[in-house]
């Protein structure tokens, strides 16, 4: 049986203790929490067995001190929420933009280059076929007609890929 | 139709100007990867602080006491609102996962067509000269359809600008506001240690005690020991065989206490990586933000954007979220 006078100083102990977690979470001092917090760990490790009852408080305690701490920022996230809500909505709206224009280049309006340069290799394929190539100058322009194709084959090799 | 030498002139600076307008867009595919870096980040910061918090719910369940089933209830809730967030962000980096993978692709795009661009643009200066001093009938018609699917790129190119400059405040905004969410859930995770170490030695607490008295038996035993004169003989050392019976019933306990302590080592390792990872999260965001902004600038003195820095972190990042992954 323990005396009185031990009991006492194993509740003044946890006590003194309490009153230290009290003033931490006040200050909301994160350091001083945990500085508190292993105190009260090792308060129930070196009680003796008849300390029990301290020891349970001593564990409500630990957890308590966490709980508090961690409340205000909990809150402060559940607050934050319709702005990230918000944001999303913007940036979806940006990044459509984007993407439409992204699509430039692999749909709609790139299956229409690629009509065009189709049709612009047919042309001038005629174009060059009536050019006469005893002529210099149109020998000339035959050459460059050529090259263009060459030019305009190889563009839309690139976007049906693309 | 006959196309003048003012005509030619005019279609000679186009070609010129499409090519200048396709070869300002820097290669984005390194920022297109960072965002989904930081995004992956985020997510899983949140989502591995919840789970600390639900572990410790999950804890202090399996203790029958009431008392410690609402603070139970206490932790879940918390890990329930992290993990929300965390859901928050997956949709937000969801959208800028798009925004960003446009973005890229218009600048590969562009990229793989600067080539074609300038023989084109070559092609066309060159046979749009020729044509203006002979009468040859329907080439301006063409070659103004080619012209005009070339105007492609350049809407593209200048589409890609303003889509970095109208996004950049709200990147901007994402980044403060995920700071702040970033800060608040390394204030959920500062004063966790005890309360791991306490929720885990909860079922051993009577067993703790026990080997706590025999460390410190232990202790005295040796003290006893130490104050003897060293030439004394242990064979004479009262305390000698006593502490031979401590340190076998320690070993004893061996059996419960090494597990738990792997299981309070475990739990406070990813503790302590998950720390790391929002600090680590939290300085990827500054730099993604920074990367950004550079973006824009980029686009203007027509270079590649910020992202060295940034990579860096991103490897740091992935490899803290794989290691806590790898120990759950």
């Amino acid at each position: 049986m323990p005396s009185k006078t031990e009991a006492k100083a194993w509740a003044d102990r946890l006590d003194n203790l309490l009153q230290r977690a009290a003033a931490a979470k006040g200050a909301d001092n994160a350091e001083q929490i945990v500085k508190v917090q292993r105190e009260l760990r090792l308060f129930k490790e070196e009680s003796p067995d008849f300390a029990d009852a301290l020891d349970r408080q001593a564990t409500l305690a630990i957890f308590d001190l966490d709980l508090d701490s961690s409340a205000a920022a909990v809150a402060a996230i559940r607050e934050r929420a319709e702005e990230v809500r918000k944001l999303t909505k913007l940036i979806a709206g940006v990044a459509e933009e984007a993407k439409a224009d992204a699509d430039v280049l692999s749909g709609r309006l790139a299956v229409q280059a690629i009509d065009a340069a189709t049709n612009a290799i047919v042309s001038f394929r005629q174009l060059r076929q009536s050019l006469s190539t005893a002529d210099a100058q149109e020998g000339k322009v035959a050459q460059i007609i050529d090259d263009v194709v060459s030019a305009v084959q190889t563009l839309r090799s690139q976007l049906e890929h693309s | 139709m006959n196309i003048g030498p003012r005509a030619a002139r005019a279609c000679a600076v186009l070609a010129a100007w499409l090519l200048t307008a396709c070869q300002t867009i820097p290669d984005l595919s390194a920022w297109d990867r960072s965002t989904r870096d930081v995004g992956t980040a985020v997510i899983d910061g949140f989502y591995s602080t919840a789970g600390v918090n639900a572990d410790l719910a999950a804890r202090l369940r399996r203790v029958d006491d009431p008392a410690l089933l609402a603070r139970a209830d206490r932790y879940a809730a918390a890990s329930k609102v992290v993990s929300d967030r965390a859901e928050d962000y997956e949709t937000l980096f969801g959208a800028m996962a798009d925004y960003s993978a446009s973005l890229a692709a218009i600048a590969k795009a562009s990229a793989n067509s600067d080539e074609n661009v300038e023989a084109v643009a070559g092609s066309l200066n060159q046979f749009i000269g020729a044509l203006g001093g002979t009468p040859l009938v329907g080439a301006g018609f063409e070659l103004g359809k080619l012209l005009t699917s070339e105007i492609i790129k350049v809407r593209a190119a200048r589409d890609f600008a303003s889509a970095v400059q109208a996004a950049d405040p709200i990147v901007g905004s994402v980044c403060d506001l995920l700071l702040k969410d970033l800060a608040s859930a390394k204030a959920v995770l500062a004063t966790k240690e005890e309360p791991i170490r306490t929720a885990i030695s909860l079922p051993f607490e009577d067993r703790l005690k026990y080997r706590t008295l025999l460390e410190q038996r232990r202790t005295t035993l040796q003290t006893k020991v130490r104050n003897n004169s060293p030439d004394t003989s242990l064979s004479q050392v009262p305390e000698a065989s006593e502490i031979q019976k401590v340190d076998v019933l320690l070993r004893d306990t061996d059996t419960w206490y090494v597990p738990l302590a792997k299981d309070i080592d475990q739990a406070l390792i990813t503790l302590s990586r998950t720390e790391q990872l929002i600090v680590q999260t939290s300085r990827a965001v500054g730099a993604w933000r920074a990367s950004h902004a550079s973006l824009a600038v980029a686009i203007q003195q027509k270079r590649a954007p910020e992202s060295a820095k940034l990579a860096a972190l991103a490897v740091r990042i992935r490899d803290l979220a794989a290691e806590i992954r790898k120990g759950n």
